[in-house]
């Protein structure tokens, strides 16, 4: 199918600088129930978390469980 | 809310203070943690203003409402050796405490069920692996997001309260339609979609049943969530369970079964409690 692209904010930030995912960690990858987080290479071949797919629950188990507060769940635009 | 007398308020602004901030406890921390954020980016305070509600949901889930998967008092449903507890069984006001509770009922009855029990055989799996995977045997189609979307749009616009019959009716050829699309054109391209894919499946069936169960209920109960503006409350006929079954052509039939006589003696003055929650625009004008 032609894909399209539209802009839009996503709501879960990961500081990459914080994210320790080259050390293994991979935990709001998985305590996320939506499925919606991954750990994706960056431009300087390290590692960090973030958010692949628009559809979060906004239930922050991410936030909370992050180990080094790497990640913030914002209230995306739509939803002020 | 749609209508001309919405919207509909969470009214808390008369409670005392430790009150709301109890209130307010559960609702932000325990409901959803990001609901504070949520007042707090739109300086909304329950304190000092009603706040506007809205319904988003398609309702099958016992937690706000009194349906639910079917279970007896050991949180069997239906299927023996299967169980059901939590916000999807038909316990009321089951949250997280009523779902370690009969969560605890449920894991004490199997327990005696499977003693002396053997896996049993299931014919359906390979039709089942048929209907899961096809979303993957597709080169194009419909992607998941877009068919729940469309879902929900449907069950929000024309199965929420105040209930019109010729709306429902709507909804249930165009649900119709998208099942047909659903069945035949949805595509996915990795797990991650297929597992949306079975959501929006799950989601439809969801408002199937709840589209059918509203148009059977022939009256109208439970303050807002059943108001069918054709008809008007009906103990004679509707004061009784009514049960959604799968009909042997594949669509949802009903039947309706007795209310078991309280446990506990509730007062006559007590029984109708519920309805007493509300306030009236006109009362809360006149404050
Ligand atoms: S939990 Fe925190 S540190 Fe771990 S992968 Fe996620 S963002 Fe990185
Ligand atoms: S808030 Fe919930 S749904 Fe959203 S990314 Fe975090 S864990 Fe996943």
């Amino acid at each position: 199918m032609p894909l399209a692209q539209t802009a839009t904010t996503v709501p879960v930030v990961v500081d990459n600088a914080l994210c320790i995912t080259n050390k293994g960690c991979t935990v709001c990858v998985d305590v996320c129930p939506l499925d919606v987080l991954r750990i994706v290479e960056t431009d300087d071949g390290t590692k960090t978390a973030y958010m692949k797919y628009d559809e979060c629950w906004y239930c922050m188990p991410c936030e909370a469980n992050c180990p080094t507060n790497a990640v913030i769940v914002n209230l995306t635009y739509l939803l002020k | 809310m749609q209508g001309d007398k919405g919207p509909v308020y969470l009214k808390l602004d008369h409670l005392a203070e430790e009150t709301v901030a109890e209130i307010e406890r559960g609702l932000h921390i325990v409901e959803r943690p990001t609901r504070g954020h949520f007042h707090q980016g739109r300086g909304t305070d329950h304190r000092n203003q009603m706040i506007e509600m809205h319904i988003s949901a398609i309702g099958v889930c016992a937690g706000d409402s009194a349906s639910g998967i079917f279970v007896d008092k050991h949180a069997r449903t239906t299927i023996p050796g299967l169980y059901a507890t939590g916000d999807m069984a038909n316990v009321l006001h089951n949250y997280m405490l009523g779902v370690f509770t009969n969560g605890a009922f449920a894991g004490l009855d199997a327990v005696d069920y499977i003693a002396d029990r053997d896996f049993a055989s299931f014919d359906d799996a390979e039709v089942e692996r048929v209907r899961v995977l096809a979303p993957t045997k597709r080169d194009d189609g419909i992607p998941p997001n877009q068919i729940e979307y469309k879902t929900r749009r449907l069950g929000n616009d024309y199965l929420q309260p105040h209930k019109v019959t010729a709306r429902m009716a709507l909804a249930q050829q165009r649900l119709e339609e998208v099942r047909e699309d659903m069945e035949n054109g949805m595509y996915v391209r990795n797990d991650h979609e297929l597992m949306r894919a079975l959501e929006a499946s799950t989601i439809l069936d969801c408002a199937d049943m709840a589209g059918a169960a509203s148009m059977y209920r022939t009256e109208s109960r439970w303050g807002l969530y059943h108001n069918r503006v054709d008809y008007a409350r009906d103990d004679e006929n509707w004061f009784c369970h009514t049960i959604l079954t799968k009909g042997d052509d594949g669509k949802p039939a009903h039947r309706k079964q007795h209310v078991e006589p309280y446990i506990v003696e509730v007062d006559d003055d007590e029984k109708d409690a519920y309805y007493k929650q509300r306030a009236s625009a006109s009362s809360v004008a006149a404050e």
